[in-house]
């Protein structure tokens, strides 16, 4: 053992301190050196190429570069990105991430056909927008299998009781399976890229031109989307021991989200009087169906994404307290 | 090192531990030990900052188990009973992991797993993966990771449960070498074991500790000596006259082979053996055999979990 310091606040030997400090800043200072490029170069293509392609689609890539900032601050909390690391880990090494993947790519592809009548005419755009819809819809059945075991099999193994006798806080756990399960939805949605490569090399010139603001919108709101759903799925493993069990509790939770941002809305238009509109706009307005159809619109709304985090942040918020409730149940 | 105050944990009504209070002095090795379901690991998760208790307080390395929760998991190495460990990654991905969760920079990691492989005899296996191990090999694994980033505090919950003797007694090897530079408290229903390994005890019943102090004191204060002897003779007569020496509380006389066998409680703290020797050629015996023995750990343990209350 490395030789002993003697600390003056404690009565006894303690081990001397190991964590490097400089571990987070790295991180950080890529952070911010990449939002300053993001900036500068939002201010170039604005200046000189007000009208390219590329300027459309800056309010979408500032916030994907929002996110992705975010979770280079969040990785480089060093205890957050091993967790993270090892969940990826053990995910990519079960036959079952492929497997959901190869299902899930095949499904969404389903829509393309549908929304194109073949590939004779490619309205690229709506398909986009179809994938983005059906993607929604699906992962509301994949993003709880994924999420299932994240904190249920460590609670059923008694590994829990390792994770949080070791010196990392409840909110590290639950951030590091959090990113964790992102990643991996994300890893899972992305090959439907695929497609939109393919529109834009089928593209002949008579078709009309690919709207890259509206696809890059709806690539926003997919990953708040995912962001969300991987949320409530780990929320659900909290509560339970039972992988399935957790699952399950995932999925209609999901499910019931989904439905009442859909039925709720349509209730509400067939009340008489002046209550039923009212009622009808504040069930839109947390309906994260519509929220997502806004996003899918090509409009970078802000309101939509800020319900998206927050709702994201606040089920994160519950998981950690399902955590802690070992403390007080 | 350890100083544990009135502890006292409930589950709704039901006192797991009630009033728990013992100290570990730096370099001691505790043995927990009591009855399935007497709150010993009640009492390890409280230590461990697993979970909170009711009332009362714990200090580990001077840092309060409740405010400095952080710094005194930063302190112990805990293996919870059965070793939990994540069977799908290889043994070196496992170490690896649990030491970077510790905050180990990658050089001391590097020394440090390549160590504790060697000192917990992991040897080839430090490539299989965790799910393929046996389970002494599985336990080897678990303390080598509880010993990364050199906690001086151990917290070992039934180290040796689910293993063949053979594995108990290099897994014991390995804690007893482990004593006198780290502090441990290890528990363990088995006392065979804890006689091997600690230097201390503590006996908890029924959640409530029910004699601490040192392997000798608990001894010597709730047990006395025992002594047999052998002699040839009347036995009737030289049990008369062993029960007059001083210090003998009791002697109960059997025979063997036409011999008297005379087995003879002392009480603690006293030598009667020469007392004793006299007595019995005061009594026209011829004295064959005496012998000493302490009284096991076993009766102490018997006594004090089952008939005493």
């Amino acid at each position: 053992m490395a030789s002993e310091t003697s600390m003056t606040a404690a009565a006894c030997e303690t081990h001397p301190a190991r964590r490097s400090s400089l571990g987070w800043l790295p991180w950080v200072v890529l952070a911010v050196f990449g939002s300053v490029l993001v900036a500068g170069g939002n201010f170039l293509l604005r200046e000189y190429r007000p009208n390219s392609t590329l300027t459309q689609c800056l309010p979408a890539l500032d916030a994907l570069w929002g996110f992705a900032a975010l979770f280079l601050i969040l990785t480089g909390l060093g205890r957050v990105r091993v967790l993270m690391g090892r969940e990826l880990a053990t995910f990519f090494q079960s036959p079952l991430a492929y497997i959901l993947a190869g299902l899930y790519f095949l499904i969404t592809s389903i829509p393309v056909f549908f929304s194109t009548g073949g590939f004779d005419y490619v309205d690229a755009t709506a398909s986009t927008k179809a994938i983005v819809d059906a993607s929604g819809f699906l992962m509301l059945l994949v993003a709880p299998i994924v999420t299932m075991r994240l904190l249920a099999e460590e609670k059923a193994s008694g590994s829990m009781e390792i994770l949080v006798t070791d010196p990392v806080t409840d909110w590290d756990i639950v951030l590091g399976k959090f990113l964790a399960a992102v990643l991996c939805l994300v890893a899972m949605v992305l090959p439907l890229g695929l497609y939109v490569v393919l529109f834009a090399m089928m593209r002949k010139s008579s078709d009309p031109a690919l709207e890259w603001g509206v696809i890059s919108t709806a690539t926003v709101g997919l990953i708040c989307l995912l962001a969300f759903y991987a949320s409530v799925g780990l929320l659900a493993s909290a509560l339970s021991k039972n992988q399935v069990v957790s699952a399950l509790i995932g999925l209609v939770a999901l499910f019931m989200i989904f439905v009442l941002g859909v039925v709720l809305p349509h209730l509400f238009s067939q009340l008489s009087g002046e209550l039923g509109p009212k009622l009808k706009s504040m069930a839109e307005a947390i309906s994260l169906r519509k929220r997502l159809d806004v996003l899918l619109e090509g409009q970078l709304d802000l309101k939509s994404i800020f319900l998206f985090v927050s709702t994201t942040v606040l089920m994160l918020y519950f998981s950690v307290r399902a955590v802690e409730s070992r403390k007080w149940r | 090192m350890i100083e544990v105050e009135g502890l006292t944990k409930r589950y709704g009504d039901f006192p797991a531990i009630q009033d728990v209070s013992f100290k570990v002095e730096k370099g001691q090795v505790l043995g927990f030990l009591g009855p399935n379901g007497s709150g010993k690991t009640t009492t390890m998760r409280i230590l461990t900052c697993f979970m909170p208790a009711t009332s009362g307080t714990a200090r580990v390395c001077g840092y309060d188990i409740f405010e400095d929760s952080m710094e005194v998991r930063r302190n112990i190495g805990y293996m919870p009973e059965n070793v939990p460990l994540y069977p799908n990654l290889r043994v070196n991905e496992y170490l690896s992991y649990r030491a970077r969760l510790k905050g180990l920079g990658r050089s001391q990691r590097r020394k440090e797993i390549a160590e504790l492989v060697d000192r917990c005899s992991i040897g080839d296996f430090d490539r299989v993966i965790i799910g393929k191990l046996s389970k002494g090999m599985r336990q080897r694994v678990g303390l080598a990771a509880t010993l990364l980033g050199g906690p001086p505090v151990l917290v070992l919950d039934e180290p040796t449960v689910g293993l063949d003797p053979n594995q108990i007694r290099e897994i014991l090897g390995l804690i007893k070498g482990l004593g006198g530079e780290r502090t441990i408290i290890f528990s363990s229903h088995i006392l065979p074991e804890v006689e091997m390994v600690a230097d201390h005890l503590a006996i908890i019943r029924e959640g409530r500790i029910a004699l601490t102090g040192s392997l000798e004191q608990i001894t010597r204060a709730a047990g006395g000596s025992k002594v047999r002897i052998e002699a040839r003779g009347d036995g009737q007569k030289i049990r008369d006259a062993v029960e007059k020496v001083s210090g003998v509380r009791k002697a109960v006389l059997g025979s063997r082979d036409g011999l008297a066998v005379l087995e003879v409680e002392v009480a603690a703290g006293t030598d009667a053996r020469e007392g004793l020797v006299k007595a019995v050629a005061g009594a026209g015996g011829g004295l064959l055999e005496l012998s000493c023995g302490r009284t096991s750990l076993a009766d102490v343990f018997v006594r004090i979990t089952a008939t005493e209350g």
